[in-house]
């Protein structure tokens, strides 16, 4: 069940503190990059750093960027484009991890090819992709699945494979089947494995879906935020980083939360075993 | 007395591989057992008991040798199983974590051709007998061993098993816990007419339980002494323990425990 606590200020702490900080060094860069320069000084030679704009500058466009609603088809795009391909990810990755930490025969057979294929970064795939699904949306949802898929896959056979031996000898014991014993006893007590792979595919997925947009057509926020610097308006661009991160920011707390609530009993046991310690 | 084995066991014996040798660990073991009557088989830690249950349950397999189950003429065909359930000595890793104590005890049930009326009303039924009433929606982690040991048991009572295999289940429990908890065993035995075999390492408390009691040598594990227990039921703690039957057993079983080192 999940709990809705009163809103607590620990989590703003940090960004508040990271706002300061760039405002700090922006306002700097606006008075006295210009002061010095007008003295005809140019410290070690060093570029003015004109697109260090405060967030004071950069807010409000932000906001404006917002409410007007121009940001948000490409804020869309990306959103939609990542969770499409996590989603494929995720069911191919759970499908094929499941057999994989089950078998040992499967995991000597693939497991180093596995180990391998994933070790190679998803960019370096990418002419190779763009070669095979040229380079509308399929082709960015193929580098998002191909970039993505591992964690879940990793994970879905480790925590298969380590599920306690005990649990299978309970169920062979009481005439379960092999199917059965599967989805009631494995499937369950591997999920909290499985989600912490999932976690971490959804944040490559976000982060791919960015950069594929960054390398080809006119949509996305990875679109918009080259397409900003190119014409140098740097308010967008920073705003769209801020955007990302948001974006970022919400997509882990939603499946924080689905965590949370399908694996109640799971925190729930840890929080009872831990409660006497100290951590 | 004949005609009424439920189970019989013929020259049991297992041995493991082991670097290239054989590691011999039950040793020609032969014995039988009755409906409604618990079986106590003592012997030192690592002497084999837990493979013994697990070849009766047939969890593993034997090297050679024989086990008989008889079909017995039953009151009512769909009132009792087939299974040979064990009591795992591990109660906390025998639960499963995201299950309540009801979902465990179901667990146990689902794999059973019985209809979900008469299930729930098993699975109340063992609730109540193991005094976990209150506790039914709890998780097994939320719950004392004592108290997870009762859901072990109720869980294999309410599949009224074939053969109940109890794997030295109060092993880590206070001594007020392991009285109740066995008189509830020797209680239960009765009134669903299992067959219970009850693995100890605690000498009295398998002089205490049983009807017969057999005790295994060290590895490989040969049976010592078997014993037909003159001890009534039902059986008081304070009482029996104090028995000149009782001691006389103790007596026997100690010695030739003694004989071996």
């Amino acid at each position: 069940m999940i709990k809705l606590n009163k809103p607590k200020l620990t989590p703003f702490i940090c960004p508040v503190i990271l706002l300061i900080i760039w405002e700090i060094v922006g306002q700097l860069r606006l008075h006295i990059a210009p002061f010095l320069t007008s003295l005809g000084y140019s410290p070690l030679g060093i570029p003015d750093f004109s697109f260090l704009l405060p967030i004071s500058i950069i807010f409000p466009k932000f906001f404006k960027l917002l409410i007007s609603g121009i940001i948000l088809p490409y804020l869309w795009d990306t959103t939609w484009r990542s969770l499409i391909g996590f989603v494929l990810a995720s069911l191919v990755g759970v499908t094929v991890g499941i057999p994989l930490g089950l078998s040992k025969r499967a995991e000597e057979l693939f497991l180093p090819t596995v180990d391998a294929v994933r070790t190679i970064p998803p960019v370096a795939l990418l002419p190779l992709i763009i070669l095979f699904f040229g380079i509308d949306h399929s082709m960015k949802v193929a580098f998002i699945f191909v970039g993505s898929i591992w964690p879940v896959l990793v994970n879905t056979a480790q925590s298969v494979k380590s599920v306690d031996p005990m649990y299978i000898k309970v169920a062979f014991n009481s005439g379960h089947s092999n199917r059965s014993t599967l989805f009631r006893v494995i499937i369950p007590s591997s999920l909290p494995g499985i989600f912490a792979g999932l976690r971490i595919s959804l944040s490559i997925s976000v982060i791919l879906s960015i950069v594929s947009e960054m390398m080809a057509g006119n949509t996305g926020l990875g679109f918009f935020l080259n397409y900003s610097k190119r014409n140098f308006d740097y308010d967008d661009m920073f705003s769209a980083i801020i955007v990302i991160a948001i974006l970022g920011w919400l997509l882990n707390m939603a499946i924080h939360r689905i965590d949370r609530h399908v694996l109640s009993w799971y925190y729930h046991s840890r929080d009872n075993q831990l409660e006497y310690s100290q951590f | 007395m004949k005609g009424n084995h439920l189970l019989e066991v013929y020259n049991l014996t297992k041995s493991f591989p082991r670097n290239g040798d054989n590691l011999l660990v039950l040793d020609n073991i032969s014995f039988n057992l009755e409906k409604g009557t618990l079986l106590s088989i003592v012997g030192p830690s690592g002497c084999g008991k837990t493979t013994l249950l697990e070849i009766l349950a047939s969890l593993q397999s034997q090297t050679s040798g024989k086990i008989i189950y008889h079909n017995e003429k039953q009151l009512n065909s769909d009132q009792y199983s087939d299974l040979k359930l064990i009591v795992f000595q591990e109660y906390n890793r025998s639960m499963y974590p995201f299950l309540t104590v009801f979902g465990n005890i179901k667990f146990t049930l689902d794999a059973l051709p019985i209809k979900a009326k008469e299930k729930n009303k098993r699975i109340d039924a063992a609730i109540s007998m193991t005094g976990l009433s209150e506790f039914s929606e709890y998780y097994p982690w939320e719950l004392s061993g004592g108290m997870q040991q009762r859901v072990a048991l109720a869980r294999a009572i309410a599949a009224r098993p074939k053969v109940l295999l109890l794997d030295e289940p109060f092993g880590s429990l206070d001594t007020q816990t392991k009285y109740k908890l066995e008189d509830d065993v020797i209680r239960l035995t009765h009134e669903y007419q299992l067959a219970t075999i009850y693995i100890t390492h605690d000498i009295d408390s398998a002089i205490y339980c049983g009807q017969r009691i057999i005790m295994l040598s060290k590895l490989p594990a040969r049976i010592k002494v078997n014993i037909q227990s003159e001890l009534l039921y039902p059986r008081d703690q304070i009482a029996t323990r104090n028995s000149s039957k009782f001691l006389e057993y103790r007596k026997e079983l100690y010695s030739s425990l003694n004989l071996e080192n």
